[in-house]
């Protein structure tokens, strides 16, 4: 802007004029920061806005403090109000008199997704309380030298703040934050591998804080929900649902237990106890009704389809037992449009199947598809008990079912790379990784001979450790997994040296 | 003279059969062997009892047993009179003069000394020595000697001792089968058998968190409360919360769980 161009709009000028700064990396960008502060600031606002972003410019920190801010800023203030901004500078001019001006930048880069996150004046307030506290008690002398040192954890936990909103509340946060201070408040290493969540101890906190039915605190009800309405009982093993961004677990069961998540959140009306209920009903009915199938001669969509119908087959059985959990199940399984999914342009494989799962389930599921309808119908048929009791459906017979259903109902485009994955999760059902038995490992000649790593039935020698809370007494604090129990038979022994031992310690006889 | 009729039992009470106890109970009878019932509360064990006296036509005398109750609660003592002293005879002490079944239910909330007293009627003596009065009673032919526990309670601090326990002959009683069950609570109550076999299907899940948790786990008698309440216009879930879930447990897991098992029950 300093080579001023016929078109520039007055206005703009002005506010250039306005920020008084000469870095070359604003001005790319200040434009585009200008037209949507322009959208969302009010005339006040935006004149608070332009003057906060001088005022950074001018503290001797370079560019990206101001940069961060003037991209930022405005879609902050629109999710918490222009009134936060005199806060938001406090926090900067705390951190310019302290050591910690290099914080400012992740600070002020992650303002805005945090402040999505937060949406209220109050709660940000609370947040940025939050962070001054932080930075006043984990900055300053280490190991005695009394020359000041900066905040060693602040900035990666500037860094981590908009994930750390999207999994805890601000409770959560705030208790988080004071376990790493009130631990590794002196040991700058282990405080950077807290606040950046790469310590083990930094997740279990995190997992211990976060929203929703933790399944540590219902265990003991699933083990009763397990025994008394199922006269099943396993192992149940809970797996993180925090740190794996792109492939989300699912819920399985093998040998070593039942896998479910640590923690569910209220959805559909359900509640996060009866959502985990769901999820081992559902694994109840496999373990009752289900056989293993070979699964080499199949396709992919062909298993597909073997386990949408199975699973189907499995919960009428269970519904049968518990008419009551049809609501359940019904309340979280999708129920996607018919026309949702258009097979011209998307692969509708995932979309059909779900549909039709739903109308398996829910006698009012309103579809017209006369494949589906004809598929239902068939469904209920073999369901049906039979001339004696004793006939029950089985795996197999749903699979013939399921395989016909494919043969029928292929399209060109279930190749397709597109493919419509929306409202199509049943998020109670776990992956069926029981249901299929390979007789080969995979289609190369050379790894017929090849020896297993173990053999699928091989008896489990010794349980995994176990890990329980501890009070420490030096941080005050309860640390997560500070115990591990192992559990292991006693080797056997010659018994007479006890007897021998005892003998030697009794007391003299009398008299 | 003791009025016998008091103790006759005049309506035949509802007793479903579970197996072949009611001749196995004749026989025992026809023998005059004393017999003891063990099982589960609530499970019938009382009504069983009724049922065979009824079913035998001989008065039945019941003692409902407890800490406090000494040998001469069941013997029988001697009371201050205006000019003197007058005997009263105890509960045992009646049934051994006019003949009846003397029942001792819950024998086991009696202190053991005092149970010592029943010895001399339970063997071949067939006796019962009243040392105040100075009088030995014979018994008479008909009388028989019954006692009810359940096992479930049995510390180390209340047991029977085993000079008592082999004295008797004895049945095992437990919850019924669910079809039984089902029968059953229509039956007591005239509920309609489709419910009575959702109530029997929530007996069921509590009985198998028994020592996970419950001491104890629904008893018939609490499933025939719930459908009686049922009938009256209560609806199925509060019926099945109020007498069901809230009189066994405390313990808040076990509650949520049943209280599920009352929503996955009912559609």
């Amino acid at each position: 802007m300093t080579t001023e161009t016929e078109y520039q709009h007055p206005l703009m000028v002005a506010y250039w004029k306005q920020l008084d700064t000469r870095f070359p990396q604003i001005e790319a960008v200040f434009e585009d920061c200008m037209a949507e502060a322009v959208e969302l600031l009010t005339r006040e606002g935006l004149d608070a806005y332009l003057e906060a972003a001088r005022i950074l410019g001018k503290l001797g920190r370079g560019v990206e403090p101001m940069l961060a801010f003037l991209e930022g800023w405005p879609s902050a203030a629109k999710a918490v109000g222009e009134a936060a901004l005199p806060f938001v500078m406090d926090i900067v001019q705390a951190m310019q008199k302290s050591p910690n001006s290099d914080a400012m930048t992740p600070f002020l880069e992650t303002l805005a997704p945090v402040a999505r996150r937060l949406h209220s004046l109050e709660r940000m307030q609370r947040y940025l309380k939050i962070t001054l506290d932080f930075m006043e008690r984990t900055t300053g002398s280490i190991h005695g030298h009394h020359t000041t040192f900066p905040s060693p954890g602040l900035p990666e936990f500037f860094a981590q703040a908009p994930f750390l909103l999207s999994q805890l509340s601000l409770v959560g946060v705030k208790n988080w934050v004071e376990y790493g201070i009130r631990n590794y408040a002196t040991h700058p290493e282990r405080q950077k591998d807290y606040f950046t969540i790469q310590s083990a101890d930094s997740h279990a906190v995190l997992q211990r804080e976060r929203h929703g039915t933790l399944f540590m605190d219902v265990e003991r009800k699933l083990d009763l929900y397990l025994r008394g309405l199922w006269q099943d009982s396993e192992q149940l093993v809970p797996y993180s649902t925090a740190f794996d961004e792109l492939r989300k677990p699912i819920p399985y069961y093998d040998k070593l237990g039942i896998r479910l998540p640590d923690v569910f959140d209220d959805a559909d009306g359900v509640s996060g106890i009866d959502r985990y209920r769901a999820v081992l009903a559902h694994i109840v009915g496999h373990r009752r009704w289900t056989e293993a199938q070979i699964a080499d001669n199949w396709s992919p969509f062909q298993r597909m389809a073997v386990e949408f119908f199975e699973d189907c087959r499995v919960e009428t059985l269970l519904i049968r037992e518990y008419p009551g959990l049809r609501r359940l199940f019904l309340a979280l399984h999708p129920h996607p449009l018919e026309d949702a999914c258009d097979p011209e342009t998307t692969s509708c494989l995932r979309h059909r199947m779900v549909m039709l799962s739903r109308a398996l389930l829910d006698p009012d599921h309103g579809y017209t598809g006369v494949d589906l309808l004809d598929f239902v119908q068939r469904f209920h048929a073999l369901m049906a008990p039979g001339e004696s009791e004793q006939r029950e459906s089985s795996t197999q017979e749903i699979a013939a079912l399921a395989l016909s259903y494919v043969a029928k109902t292929r399209l060109q485009s279930d190749q397709f790379a597109k493919v419509h994955f929306d409202n199509t999760v049943v998020d109670y059902r776990d992956d069926n990784r029981h249901m299929w038995k390979f007789i080969e490992e995979g289609d190369e000649e050379e790894a017929f001979d090849e020896k297993k790593k173990r053999e699928p039935d091989a008896e489990i020698k010794g349980l995994p450790p176990r890990h329980y809370p501890e009070w420490d007494y030096s941080s005050q604090t309860y640390r997560p997994d500070w115990v591990s129990v192992y559990e292991a038979l006693h080797p056997s022994g010659n018994a007479a040296d006890i007897d021998r031992l005892l003998e030697s310690m009794a007391p003299w006889p009398n008299g | 003279m003791t009025d016998k009729d008091q103790y006759t039992i005049q309506q035949e009470p509802f007793y479903q059969q579970q197996s072949n106890e009611v001749e196995l109970y004749e026989a025992a009878y026809r023998n005059r062997l004393p017999v003891m019932v063990k099982g589960p509360t609530g499970c019938g064990k009382s009504r069983f009892i009724e049922y065979m006296a009824w079913k035998l036509g001989k008065p039945l005398i019941t003692v409902a047993c407890n800490e406090d109750m000494t040998a001469s609660d069941l013997v029988g003592r001697y009371l201050l009179e205006a000019n003197g002293t007058r005997w009263l005879d105890g509960p045992l002490t009646t049934a051994a003069r006019i003949g009846a079944i003397c029942y001792l239910d819950e024998i086991v909330e009696a202190r053991q000394d005092t149970t010592v007293v029943i010895h001399p009627l339970t063997d071949h003596r067939r006796t019962l020595p009243l040392d105040k009065k100075g009088e030995q009673i014979t018994a008479h032919p008909d009388f028989q000697l019954v006692i009810s526990y359940n096992p479930g309670y049995q510390t180390l601090m209340k047991d029977l001792k085993q000079s008592t326990k082999q004295r008797f002959t004895g049945f095992d009683f437990d919850y019924p089968s669910a079809e039984l069950e089902t029968q059953i609570v229509a039956q007591e109550t005239g509920a309609d058998p489709a419910m009575a076999a959702q109530l029997v299907k929530i007996g069921g899940v509590a009985r198998s968190l028994k020592g996970h948790g419950l001491d104890e786990g629904i008893s018939t008698r609490l499933l025939v409360y719930a459908a009686t309440l049922i009938k009256d216009g209560v609806a199925p879930r509060d019926a099945c919360r109020m007498a069901l879930v809230r009189p066994i447990t405390d313990d808040a897991d076990i509650r949520d769980t049943l209280d599920h098992a009352i929503d996955a029950t009912f559609a």
